[in-house]
């Protein structure tokens, strides 16, 4: 019998990755291509192609979770033996009413692309945002990789998960962020916040995913579908 | 009792069931380490064990699963870590009676593993190492590694066994897949069994996570790729959790049902995991004891494998393609990379070879005064996040072979020993360590010229392999390729030592092929025929140019003659697409038009189709054949621009359309720039700040949409992110500016746009405000009264043009 892994954050250094055409298209609202090559204009394609080869020697993804055992609810706070503070606002009540533990999950591709962008930003702007979707899109998948990390282990141990939200959607407040880099200690994975709490390599996720008693969810009320992460797409 | 691998040969052997289950009934506490009670409650524990014994249990598992002293440490007990662990030994054998063997119970660390995880492989051999060294000396009958998620947790857990127990008695390892057939870590069935025989394991199998339907698949792959004994213990179904208890929905009935399928598969020892009892073992004994172990002869191929993908290497199977170029050699960059410690061109060159075809890469960072074992680590760290192929370790130095084994999580191929005694000494120990396999060149001193005489060596280093516990199945040898415009017979003796290892030794063959032609003209050309020859004399792999199609072709057309294509299957495959390179089935038909276009109209498709790299060339041709500047910006590059723009508008062409146009746009305007100035600065359309508002560190967006204004003829003010509103004020003020451009990404810096607004309307300043960033809707803009919103960066030129004739009204009234 595995034994859960509750309360201590458990670290990913190096995860290993591939970066799927068919997703960089999706992310950059290219509808109905899968792959580059049915791209009609090459130019565009091969400019694409670059970011993402170039993608592949910047990227280095890490994350961690931490699973933290929820005691009850306060007011308007789903407590946990950590935290009474973490959980705050009626759609964490919705998400965790149902649930034991709440896993924490924090995740980043690194800083070297979003430096890259940075440095490319003025001169070569149209490969800089292709180089960003790529590099918006790994972050997601680093996140997606630990999610599904985590629901292997709530499914392991009988549970139901719900699914993934992330900090400062709906009214959990982005300002949670300080207690969930301190929680997860993500400073181990090189992630800071800035003063208005947005992590920094800005190419980084973090959301929460319950475990829920499934025989205790009304049907009504399962969820089947994560929710997307923060995830960068800006005017 | 006779040895257990001794029964093993004619028998299906039981083992038991759950542990923990059982405890909690006895009243074992949630979140209480069961192994504690070893000392506090023997009795129970002792029970238990009876019970299975009882029940029909020919091996039984020491409750001894979390015992390692990372994880006792979590309960505050790891100076106990010696007693625990005995203790658990004594109380199954007390049960046993000399009716069951006694499987010492290693369970995984709670932690993961580097190159993945915190825990350094050191320390997680070390760990290992300590309790079983621990459980040997308590008498167990084997060891017992089981519930492993991660292939590299369970390389340092046979290690670290393998150390402590030696082949004193037999080792089981078990991983854990999931309903998909795979680790957690990745790795399929075949992978895994790869790597564990590669250490020579006694039993290979499965436990946890999932029910016995799942597993049945899995029993059958790992049957079909191994003829090591396979053990499988299934939980009772997949778990529920209710009323603060986990439920097993699978009875006793329904799990001993699926006995007979994981036999045919090849299982030969049956026990349950979670959620199983005494009871589930009495019933599968009544189904077990009754059938026979099935025979599974496999057959006998060198097996590499990364942590994702396992490799076959011999006869009969596909030939093996190992890419060269992650090799300094000649590379001044590639050099200077490895000199300062960077993996980047490392993982471009892997990620390259790949994609050529390779089939497996040579990795090689030997560079002088460069600590090589530190750059292999990072190499191979770097390699394995992004290419899924198995890799080979190609180092002179012991001490890099080492720190690219340790952090390699799958069974690497070794470049290379030979037989030389001080090298076979060095090598092939790390190669028994490691569970890794090896190239042994047949030199020796030197290279023998003859083929039986370096048939001797390969018999040499065979030996001694042996003799260290490796198998044949560990080994390649390199039948050596030598420059054939220096030495024209060592290339016939070459292709005579492949037939030699094939029909004397029955073992695989691999060359370097870029030696052979070194010295003549149209190189390829030779290695690409010698390949052939040496595909038809029986070589089973190449350390060769994987970018060189011709070199593909050839293995593919010379192994449908060497019996490695069954019906020619791959070569027909491989055809299409070199008539296609790109793989699709027909070329693209574009609509050209009927008559070549002018330099101008070039430039105007050049824009609508993102050509950057052709634009400055036909700007400075179109203007040496006398077009003027002004022609061809405002007739040629404006209207391709807005076109593009209408195209984006009818869903046709997208945002990265428009932003590869704008871009190649900024590259011509950017050659055109000095003759436009020439009859004095060009008039801008209006002045745009724009910012990300104070807060916020996106910018990409607003980046875009600068360069989209400035090509429609804008002076845009770029202040950056972050940026305070005074800041933004000021410069407005300044640069005598029309528009003030917000962008914000974030909900909670978005507010800082509606406190700009109120500022400049208390101020009363003349400025119009457009807004835009992802979390930023219609909604929000009406809201906080911004004079306009645009949703994308197909908007934001529309919007400008309507901003500034609205603000150049509103400066007529006053």
């Amino acid at each position: 019998m595995p034994t859960m892994r509750i309360g201590t954050p458990v670290f990913f250094n190096n995860i290993p990755f591939e970066i799927e055409e068919r997703q960089i298209l999706r992310e950059m609202r290219i509808p109905r291509k899968s792959f580059l090559r049915e791209l009609d204009e090459p130019a565009l394609a091969a400019q694409i192609k670059k970011a993402i080869d170039e993608g592949y020697r910047l990227i280095q993804g890490k994350g961690v979770f931490r699973t933290l055992t929820i005691t009850g609810i306060k007011d308007n706070c789903v407590t946990t033996k950590e935290t009474e503070t973490l959980f705050i606002g009626e759609k964490m009540l919705k998400l965790l009413r149902y649930c034991d533990f709440a896993t924490l999950i924090v995740a980043t591709i690194g800083p070297q692309v979003e430096d890259r962008v940075d440095a490319l930003a003025a001169g070569e702007p149209a490969y800089s945002f292709f180089l960003e979707r790529v590099g918006a899109w790994m972050a997601d998948y680093m996140g997606i990789y630990l999610d599904r990390a985590v629901e292997k282990e709530i499914h392991r141990f009988g549970y139901g998960r719900t699914f993934r939200f992330g900090v400062g959607y709906g009214d959990w407040p982005l300002s949670s962020q300080k207690e969930v880099m301190a929680l997860t200690e993500a400073h181990k994975i090189h992630i800071e916040l800035t003063d208005s709490f947005i992590m920094i390599p800005r190419l980084s996720v973090s959301a929460v995913i319950g475990w829920e008693r499934t025989a205790d969810v009304p049907p009504k009320n399962r969820q089947s579908r994560p929710e997307p992460d923060e995830k960068e797409s800006e005017m | 009792m006779k040895p257990l691998l001794e029964r093993l040969k004619s028998e299906v052997l039981l083992l038991d069931g759950s542990m923990g289950a059982l405890l909690q009934s006895r009243g074992l506490p949630a979140g209480y380490a069961p192994d504690l009670w070893n000392l506090e409650r023997p009795s129970d524990i002792q029970n238990v064990h009876a019970e299975y014994v009882d029940a029909g249990s020919d091996i039984i598992l020491t409750n001894t699963f979390g015992s390692s002293r990372l994880r006792l440490r979590e309960y505050n007990s790891e100076d106990r870590i010696g007693e625990i662990n005995r203790a658990g030994v004594e109380l199954a054998r007390r049960a046993s009676r000399g009716r069951a063997y006694i499987a010492g119970d290693i369970g995984p660390s709670g932690t993961t593993i580097a190159p993945f995880g915190d825990l350094s492989f050191d320390d997680a051999i070390e760990i290992f190492r300590e309790q079983a060294h621990i459980l040997l000396d308590a008498g167990c009958d084997l060891i017992a590694i089981e519930t492993m998620f991660d292939i590299q947790e369970m390389r340092a857990a046979l290690i670290g066994v393998r150390e402590a127990v030696g082949n004193r008695i037999p080792v089981m390892a078990l991983m854990t897949f999931n309903t998909d057939g795979i680790t957690d870590s990745g790795s399929d069935p075949e992978t895994a069994a790869s790597v564990l025989e590669g250490f020579g394991v006694d039993i290979m199998g499965l436990n946890c996570s999932v029910g016995p339907e799942a597993m049945v698949p899995v029993v059958a792959r790992l049957g079909q790729t191994t003829n090591t004994y396979i053990a499988v213990e299934p939980n009772a179904g997949l778990p529920l959790h209710q009323d603060g208890r986990t439920i097993y929905p699978a009875n006793a009935e329904e799990v001993a049902s699926f006995a007979p399928k994981f036999v045919e598969g090849g299982a030969n020892i049956i026990g349950g995991c979670c959620g199983t009892t005494p009871d589930y073992i009495r019933i599968l004994a009544r189904t077990v004891k009754r059938i026979p172990p099935i025979s599974r002869p496999t057959p006998n191929l060198l097996k590499i494998s990364s942590r994702t993908k396992m490799t076959l290497v011999g006869t009969g199977v596909p030939f093996l393609i190992v890419g060269e170029k992650i090799n300094p050699t000649g590379k001044k960059k590639f050099s200077e990379a490895i000199a300062a410690g960077q993996t980047d061109l490392i993982v471009a060159e892997a990620r390259k070879e790949m994609e050529a075809g390779a089939h497996a890469l040579d990795v090689n960072v030997g560079v002088p005064l460069v600590n090589e074992a530190e750059m292999m680590d990072k190499a191979v760290t770097a390699i394995q996040n992004v290419v899924s192929l198995p890799i080979v370790i190609d180092s002179s130095y012991a001490s890099a072979l080492e720190a690219g084994l340790k952090i390699y999580p799958g069974r690497a191929l070794v470049n290379s020993v030979n037989a030389e005694d001080e090298r076979l000494e060095e090598v092939l120990p790390l190669i028994k360590r490691y569970g890794a396999s090896v190239i042994a060149l047949v030199s020796g001193d030197d290279i023998p010229e003859k083929a039986s005489d370096r048939l001797k060596n390969a018999e040499k280093i065979l030996k001694r392999a042996l003799d260290l516990g490796l198998t044949p199945r560990d080994i390649i040898f390199d039948t050596l390729a030598l420059t054939v415009s220096a030495v024209q017979e060592a290339a016939r003796q070459t292709l005579e030592t492949i037939r030699l290892i094939k029909s004397e030794l029955g073992m695989p063959t691999i060359l370097g092929l870029s030696n052979v032609s070194f010295g003549l003209p149209s190189r390829k050309l030779i290695h690409d025929n010698f390949l052939a020859m040496a595909i038809g004399s029986g070589l089973d792999a190449a350390i060769c140019d994987p970018y060189d199609l011709v070199l593909h072709q050839t293995v593919s057309s010379a192994s449908v003659f060497a019996g490695r294509d069954p019906d020619c299957r791959s070569y027909i495959k491989k055809a299409e697409s070199w008539a296609a390179p790109d793989g699709s089935s027909a070329p693209k038909i574009r609509s050209e038009p009927n008559r070549p276009l002018t330099t101008v109209e070039e430039i105007r498709q050049a824009i609508i189709e993102g050509e950057r790299d052709s634009i400055d060339s036909l700007v400075r041709r179109a203007l040496a054949e006398g077009e003027s500047p002004f022609t061809i910006f405002l007739d040629y590059m404006t209207p391709a621009i807005r076109h593009l723009g209408d195209l984006f508008g009818q869903r046709v062409k997208f945002i990265p359309h428009l932003i590869a146009g704008a871009d190649t746009m900024k590259k011509g305007v950017d050659v055109l720039q000095p003759y436009l100035e020439v009859q004095g600065p060009v008039e801008k359309k209006g002045t745009i700040v724009f910012a990300t508002v104070k807060g916020d560190i996106h910018d990409i967006g607003k980046n875009i949409c600068i360069l989209m204004l400035r090509n429609f003829g804008y002076n845009v003010i770029d202040l950056g992110r972050n940026v305070p509103l005074e800041t933004i004020l000021d410069a407005a003020e300044t640069n005598k500016a029309e528009i003030v451009a917000l962008s914000a990404l974030m909900t909670t810096t978005m507010m800082q746009m509606k406190t700009a607004i109120d500022t400049i309307r208390e101020r009363n300043l003349p400025y119009k405000v457009m807004i835009g960033g992802a979390v930023v809707t219609t909604k929000f803009s009406e809201e906080i009264k911004s004079d306009g919103y645009g949703k994308d960066v197909g908007e934001v030129v529309p919007l400008a043009e309507k901003l500034i004739q609205i603000f150049s009204k509103d400066r007529v009234k006053v």
